[in-house]
């Protein structure tokens, strides 16, 4: 068993009834600075990052960086890095937290977190844009360009096109390209709009 | 001390800088989307370079591209505001 810990000191309760389990059986990696060893793996003292006093973070991950340079965790260190300031420091930007971890902006826009995170984002607002969205995008849209062609609108026609589905909005903003005033508009909304 | 919920992590600032960056460009996507039909319905079916030209055109710039195509009256029209607009 692997217990991962700030340190061994905390208090787990009364050791007694297990002393022989946790003597014989658990494995302790303890995260506190003065608990985990210079000699640790890089990624352990990465782990170790999540407690470090903030001051020592920048020569902290040098470090680490620098002795994973070359070898087969080159590729990911700035990942995990940057995935644990990330979670730690939730009121930073992200430039504040290539800041602490010496990573450039660059190379954490490269990670995988970064990534994963920015492809959910790109997914909701594509979503958006696939279903309900779409139709708030092509219905805000169709109002500025109506504003434009037909000159300012009734708040009356302005909630019949927010209420057009989005094959209703695409027909419109391509018949509006048509439209010379006002007339044409409620012409149009007249023909398609219940 | 060391314990981090997914909540905690999506409201952490760097994680919503992220997420709304990636819905930003979703968004842009779709006005693209929009710019190339309309454009395609003023000034007939467009090159791979004008295409490519508006792709690469932020929000902003495609806002202003919408209102001015309803005064295109052909692909000269684009070109002329695609060489003001783009370097």
């Amino acid at each position: 068993m692997v217990v991962i810990c700030p340190s061994r000191d905390l208090n787990f309760g009364d050791p007694t009834p297990v002393q022989e389990f946790v003597e014989r059986r658990v494995v302790w990696i303890e995260l506190l600075a003065e608990r985990l060893p210079l000699t640790a793996p890089p990624l352990q003292r990465a782990l170790g990052m999540l407690l470090l006093p903030e001051d020592q973070l920048p020569v902290c991950s040098a470090s680490i960086r620098a002795e994973a340079a070359g070898t087969s965790l080159d590729a990911e260190i700035d990942d995990v890095i940057a995935a644990i300031l990330v979670s730690r420091f939730n009121g930073r930007t992200v430039p504040e937290i290539c800041a602490m971890g010496g990573i450039t902006v660059d190379d954490f826009t490269s990670s995988v977190a970064y990534r994963e995170i920015f492809g959910l984002g790109h997914q909701q607002g594509e979503q958006k844009g696939e279903q309900k969205g779409r139709q708030a995008e092509a219905a805000a849209i169709s109002l500025r360009l109506l504003g434009h062609r037909c000159g300012a609108l009734t708040p009356s026609q302005q909630s019949r096109i927010q209420a057009l589905p989005l094959s209703a909005l695409e027909a419109l903003l391509d018949a509006l390209l048509d439209f010379h005033g006002p007339d044409d508009l409620n012409a149009w909304l007249s023909r398609h709009a219940s | 001390m060391g314990g981090i919920t997914v909540d905690d992590f999506t409201s952490s600032v760097a994680y919503r800088e992220i997420f709304g960056l990636g819905r930003q460009e979703g968004r842009q996507t779709e006005a693209v989307g929009i710019s190339l039909r309309l454009l395609e319905h003023r000034c007939g079916s467009l090159t791979p370079n004008q295409q490519a030209r508006i792709q690469a055109l932020s929000l902003s710039a495609l806002e202003t591209l919408l209102v001015a195509l309803l005064d295109f009256q052909g692909p000269d029209d684009l070109n002329a505001w695609l060489s003001q607009h783009t370097d």
